[in-house]
């Protein structure tokens, strides 16, 4: 009977101490002292080294969403007049946010889940603990700020890397050269448009380092453990990212329009 | 090139391309444009909103800056003001006999307000006046409407179906009291009679003509005869005289008599055909002729009561239709509009005309010999109708 129970109370107790990792965090955010350089440091490792492979990434994308939409639009309306338009919206509501985070989710969650996972290992955690330093505060929160901020960024950059990429595909398969492109979707695309990519994020941005850190200072048995807790780190992560891109497109959609 | 200074240009990179971005969404070049405001007043604003074009002559030149709800002013006949800034480039385009029209862009398109040039003496709008603006039309209306009307129409039919049906099988059996024979008969009746008439056209005047002289002659005549009863000798000479006048006349007079003898046969053999007719089918030929007078006058009346049934109708031009369609059109949408159109009474429709009687039918054919076909009834008979209800009033 508690055997059919265990995984439960094992999911039901991993989403109580994630929100409770997540709650000390945003608390530990705010409370002074405040140190820049570790953000700044962070910053670097998660933003800047992550900003070739996004971008690689979402070019493709942006190329993809056009070819796909130009075939399906192509079948239904028989006209691709729409296609910068709906593309461009695509692009900016659902891929630039969510591409990135979860290429972050595997490049920067799996570095945070070994790092700290490492550390607790090694028992630097607990030496933290000893000279009164909260390890969240030492440890999760740059990580937590640098990673928010560079995942805001990275959208955006993302964002206009897609759309260029996509009036290149536009150009050279629909003969839609880039002011028509321009023009055309501006009927369609709107700052919120923008603006939900940001809010997207945001809120991603936000996932990574907390799952990962919870499953590193969870790490227990060695080099394995800390490869079993870097592929939950990521699997998790990116769990959570795409349910939370669900809420978010839904409540978008329904209430901005 | 270390560490910071990369974040430092992620963050710039990042910052300048949603700038860029959102510059390009709201369109570049938005600088310091004179423009100058108008108020358009719409019934129906067809889904303008804050931000559409304004275009004039196709091109862009301004935008929709506000649509609001006029509310109880009762002077400003309409109940959508739509507030416009238009480029003054633009202005000595607009003149007082534009139109503002709000058009659709493609099938899909948005909506935006298009301006049509005047012509260039009218005068043009100062700033900030009340434009009168053309409704577009609303097909949805329109499409429903057609329904009610259709059905009107199939009730209408409904309704004289068996007057409709009599004149149908009136005509037809008319039409099918003749066989190939009797249709070929009348035929060549008809060909002998305008044949006949082209001959006597032709050989009567003929025939006067050469009478006159010799009528002529005739007083000159009798004048010459009382000498001549004097005296016999000059009588013999002007008897050779009248002889010699005679003579062309009579040389003439031949073949005109030939061709008369000619046209008595014709005439005899006609009339032996129609006596041959009658014989063969046990009738006349004149119980015929009155059939067909007969149903000509039926239609008469026919034609009366379509008259009747127009002037009936005479109440119905466009702009009782456009009310009646918006009327209907604000029962079947109920909620997105007034049900209290300000806009337009129309007049009521003008007391109903009586039609007049069908014309008397012709008296039964004689000597007892059935007709071929049943005495028509009289079709579309007004007077037993009852007539239509009015035209639905505006719910006050």
């Amino acid at each position: 009977m508690t055997a059919v129970l265990t995984p439960f109370s094992v999911f039901f107790s991993t989403i109580r101490n994630v929100i409770r990792l997540f709650v000390e965090t945003v608390y530990y955010t705010f409370r002074p002292p405040y140190r820049v350089q570790p953000i700044l440091d962070q910053m670097y490792w998660i933003g800047v080294n992550s900003t070739s492979i996004v971008l690689s990434t979402i070019a493709f994308v942006g190329m993809i969403s056009i070819v796909e939409l130009a075939f399906q639009m192509d079948t239904v309306l028989h006209t691709t007049e729409f296609v910068p338009g709906f593309a461009s919206v695509l692009i900016l509501r659902e891929f630039a946010s969510v591409i990135p985070a979860a290429m972050m989710a595997g490049k920067v969650g799996a570095g945070i889940t070994a790092e700290v996972g490492t550390m607790q290992l090694t028992e630097q955690i607990d030496a933290l603990r000893l000279i009164s330093i909260n390890p969240v505060k030492h440890i999760v929160v740059p990580r937590f700020v640098a990673s928010v901020l560079s995942l805001m960024l990275l959208s955006c950059l993302a964002a206009t890397v897609a759309i260029i990429t996509g009036m290149i595909v536009c150009e050279v398969s629909l003969g839609i050269d880039w002011q028509l492109f321009i023009n055309s979707s501006r009927n369609f695309v709107k700052p919120v448009d923008l603006g939900i990519n940001v809010f997207k994020a945001f809120i991603f941005g936000q996932i990574i380092p907390v799952v990962s850190s919870y499953y590193g200072f969870r790490t227990s048995g060695g080099a394995e453990g800390v490869g079993i807790a870097c592929t939950k780190s990521v699997v998790y992560s990116g769990l959570v990212i795409v349910i939370l891109d669900f809420f978010i497109t839904w409540a978008a959609s329904v209430y901005i329009l | 090139m270390n560490r910071e200074f990369k974040v430092g240009l992620l963050v710039v990179g990042s910052v300048v391309a949603a700038i860029a971005f959102i510059a390009i969404l709201k369109g570049i070049g938005v600088g310091p444009r004179s423009s100058y405001r108008l108020k358009v007043g719409y019934n129906f604003a067809g889904g303008l909103t804050v931000g559409s074009p304004v275009r004039v002559s196709g091109v862009k030149v301004g935008k929709v800056r506000g649509v609001d709800f006029v509310g109880e002013d009762p002077s400003i006949p309409y109940h959508v003001i739509v507030t416009v800034d238009i480029d003054d480039k633009a202005r000595p385009s607009v003149r007082k006999n534009s139109k503002f029209l709000i058009n659709m862009a493609g099938i899909i398109g948005e909506r935006y307000l298009e301006i049509t040039p005047g012509s260039k003496d009218a005068e043009s709008w100062a700033e900030g006046e009340l434009v009168p603006g053309v409704d577009p039309p609303r097909l949805d209306q329109l499409i429903s409407q057609g329904y009610a009307v259709m059905g009107e129409v199939l009730d209408m039919i409904e309704k004289n179906r068996p007057r409709i049906e009599r004149m149908i099988a009136a005509i037809d059996a008319f039409l099918g009291s003749f066989d190939e024979e009797q249709m070929k008969d009348v035929g060549s009746l008809i060909g002998n009679l305008s044949q006949l008439v082209k001959v006597l056209n032709q050989n009567v005047p003929d025939m006067m003509k050469d009478l006159k002289p010799v009528l002529r002659a005739a007083p000159g005549m009798i004048n010459d005869i009382r000498p001549v009863l004097k005296d016999a000798g000059p009588l013999m000479r002007n008897a050779n005289a009248v002889m010699m006048d005679l003579k062309p006349i009579l040389g003439d007079a031949r073949p005109m008599i030939v061709t008369a003898r000619e046209s008595l046969e014709k005439l005899h053999k006609l009339m032996g055909e129609i006596e041959k007719y009658n014989k063969a089918n046990d009738t006349s030929l004149t119980s015929l002729v009155k059939q067909v007078i007969r149903i000509v006058q039926n239609m008469d009346g026919l034609v009366a009561g379509g008259n009747t049934m127009l002037n009936n109708l005479s109440f119905v031009d466009e702009q009782w239709i456009r009310y009646f369609l918006q009327e209907e059109g604000l029962k079947v949408y109920a909620s997105l509009g007034s049900p209290n159109p300000r806009y337009f009474v129309p007049p009521p429709p003008p007391p109903r005309v009586k039609a007049p009687p069908p014309p008397q039918t012709q008296p039964a054919p004689a000597a007892g010999k059935p007709s071929p076909t049943a005495p028509v009834a009289p079709i579309l008979n007004t007077d037993e109708e009852q007539p239509p209800a009015d035209p639905p009033r505006i719910r006050q």
